[in-house]
């Protein structure tokens, strides 16, 4: 809950720094992507890719 | 089975051209007169160039010089740009975008004569996949007027399963091909990554936009790959497959084809009437002669994450500049959107490079397998009413499987295995090895000439 709290905190900076401005519902429906969004990079950030170079799709021998 | 002018095949329609049996011009006339009746009520297109194609069939009438896609209808996702027309993505923002230029596969089309009909509605700006646009009026599935066709390239779909045009084009970034094609009912072909340019075509992410042709069978995408694949060298995400890389290969067969059944995450979490459909595909299959391997893919549920985390940044870095405008967004495209704030380049560097080790584990399991078969989408085609949110579980779970191919960048098809007990289409989706398109389109030829359901039309559009 608390670290609920301060990434809406950190939202509402991010739509500020933008001058975006949103309706309740539209500010939750879209706080409700950031959260999911920021779910999904903790998940991408807790594994070590660091021996590939990005956005790689293709393998000599694959 | 089809017999009408509607759902001819794209080969048929050449060989009455060829013997004279009717007339571009006419057939111009008959799909005109079936989108002045229908579109009202779907929504698919988003504009029509009457005027335009009387004058360019009546041309055409006289020509000797027919290739396989002369005199053909096509309708264009409004991500694609025709010379001094409208690419407006759906939005209220590019309203008043005229287009300088014609998108590269907007050439091949003019250059090989085919009609183009007009333009096809879609999700704004092409994020979203159930398919609602408020800015446009959402588009209506023809299997059920009260259900959403699937996203985001809605009314590309929407068109061909009504028979408002032969074939259509869409764009592929999440799934945008392969899942309004899945539950509209028709057969829709995300190709390799790069082997259709995208020069011309509006981005959404350029890690993962692909565009790619939705028809009524996998030989219609065939004959269309034929025309609109190539090395683009002004576009520079665009791959050289070498000439004639699309072709019926006389030499197949099914006996030595290997197909991949996974045995996680494609099959978990499936509303039971897909799987059970999809897993009597696989029977039958299995029963022609094809040989079906399990395999395990421990690693692929983080595809779908990493299709999105990678997706969403990029898109809020192509919309900064539409930013300021942010009232005008549909309030479903600027919620998803804005989920995408605050990602530090660092995060994003490190999702490319966690991209590259799933595609690399993806590659290594592809070797010896020709294609992957699982459902296209996990959930039942939900009503219009109920797919506003951009939270809702059916928004959230309908790219699952799709995006992991757009991540990898395999080739990918979602092709029509029957009905549910609502009479919805369902849909099952082959992904083949990477530049192995040929392959996976002749697989999914083959699977066509055993079955008919990509043959059914909705009951109201016959």
């Amino acid at each position: 809950m608390k670290n609920e709290i301060r990434l809406k905190e950190i939202f509402k900076n991010h739509l500020k720094e933008k001058n975006i401005v949103l309706e309740k519902e539209n500010f939750d429906e879209a706080f409700e992507t950031f959260l999911k969004i920021r779910k999904i990079y903790n998940s991408i950030l807790s594994k070590n890719s660091n021996s590939f170079e990005p956005r790689q799709r293709m393998f000599g021998d694959t | 089975m089809i017999e009408n002018i509607y759902y001819s095949s794209i080969q048929k329609l050449h060989n009455l051209y060829k013997n004279k049996k009717i007339s571009p011009s006419e057939v111009n006339e008959i799909f005109l007169k079936r989108i002045n009746k229908h579109n009202k009520v779907l929504n698919a297109f988003i504009e029509v160039y009457e005027d335009e194609s009387k004058v360019f069939t009546k041309d055409l009438d006289i020509t000797k010089e027919f290739s396989i896609l002369s005199g053909i209808p096509v309708g264009l996702k409004d991500l694609i740009d025709l010379k001094n027309k409208f690419t407006t993505a759906g939005s209220k923002i590019l309203k008043d975008n005229l287009a300088t230029n014609n998108a590269k596969i907007t050439q091949d089309f003019i250059n090989h004569k085919s009609i183009i009909l007009g333009k096809t509605n879609l999700v704004e700006f092409a994020f979203g996949t159930l398919g609602i646009n408020t800015s446009t009026e959402t588009c209506r599935n023809p299997w059920d007027i009260k259900k959403v066709p699937g996203g985001s390239s809605s009314g590309s779909a929407v068109s061909v399963s009504a028979g408002l045009t032969t074939f259509a084009i869409g764009t592929d970034t999440g799934g945008s091909v392969r899942m309004p094609a899945s539950l509209c009912g028709i057969t829709g072909f995300k190709p390799t990554y790069g082997v259709v340019s995208r020069r011309g075509v509006l981005d959404l992410s350029w890690s993962m936009d692909h565009v790619g042709p939705m028809a009524r069978s996998a030989e219609d995408c065939l004959n269309i790959m034929s025309v609109i694949s190539g090395y683009d060298p002004k576009d520079k995400y665009s791959i050289n497959l070498g000439k004639n890389s699309f072709f019926i290969d006389k030499t197949f067969d099914r006996r030595k084809i290997k197909l991949g059944l996974p045995k996680n995450y494609f099959f978990d979490d499936v509303n039971d009437e897909i799987k059970s459909n999809v897993m009597n595909s696989v029977n039958k299959l299995s029963d022609l002669g094809y040989q079906i391997q399990e395999i395990d893919l421990p690693f692929v549920e983080d595809g779908r994450n990493l299709n999105v985390g990678i997706l969403l940044p990029e898109a809020l870095t192509i919309h900064s500049e539409y930013l300021n405008k942010f009232s005008q967004y549909s309030p479903t495209v600027i919620n998803r959107l804005l989920g995408g704030l605050g990602i530090s380049s660092e995060e994003y560097l490190s999702a490319s490079k966690s991209m590259s080790e799933f595609n690399y584990k993806m590659a290594e399991k592809m070797k010896n397998i020709d294609a992957l078969i699982t459902p296209t989408v996990p959930v039942l085609t939900p009503l219009i009413s109920d797919s506003l949110s951009p939270n809702t579980y059916e928004s959230n779970s309908m790219g699952k499987f799709t995006g992991v191919f757009n991540l990898t960048g395999q080739p990918s098809i979602s092709l029509p295995s029957g009905v549910s007990s609502k009479n919805m289409p369902i849909g099952m989706m082959l992904s083949g090895k990477m530049n192995d398109d040929n392959n996976l389109l002749n697989i999914s030829i083959d699977w066509q000439n055993e079955t008919e359901y990509h043959n059914h039309i909705p009951k109201d559009f016959e």
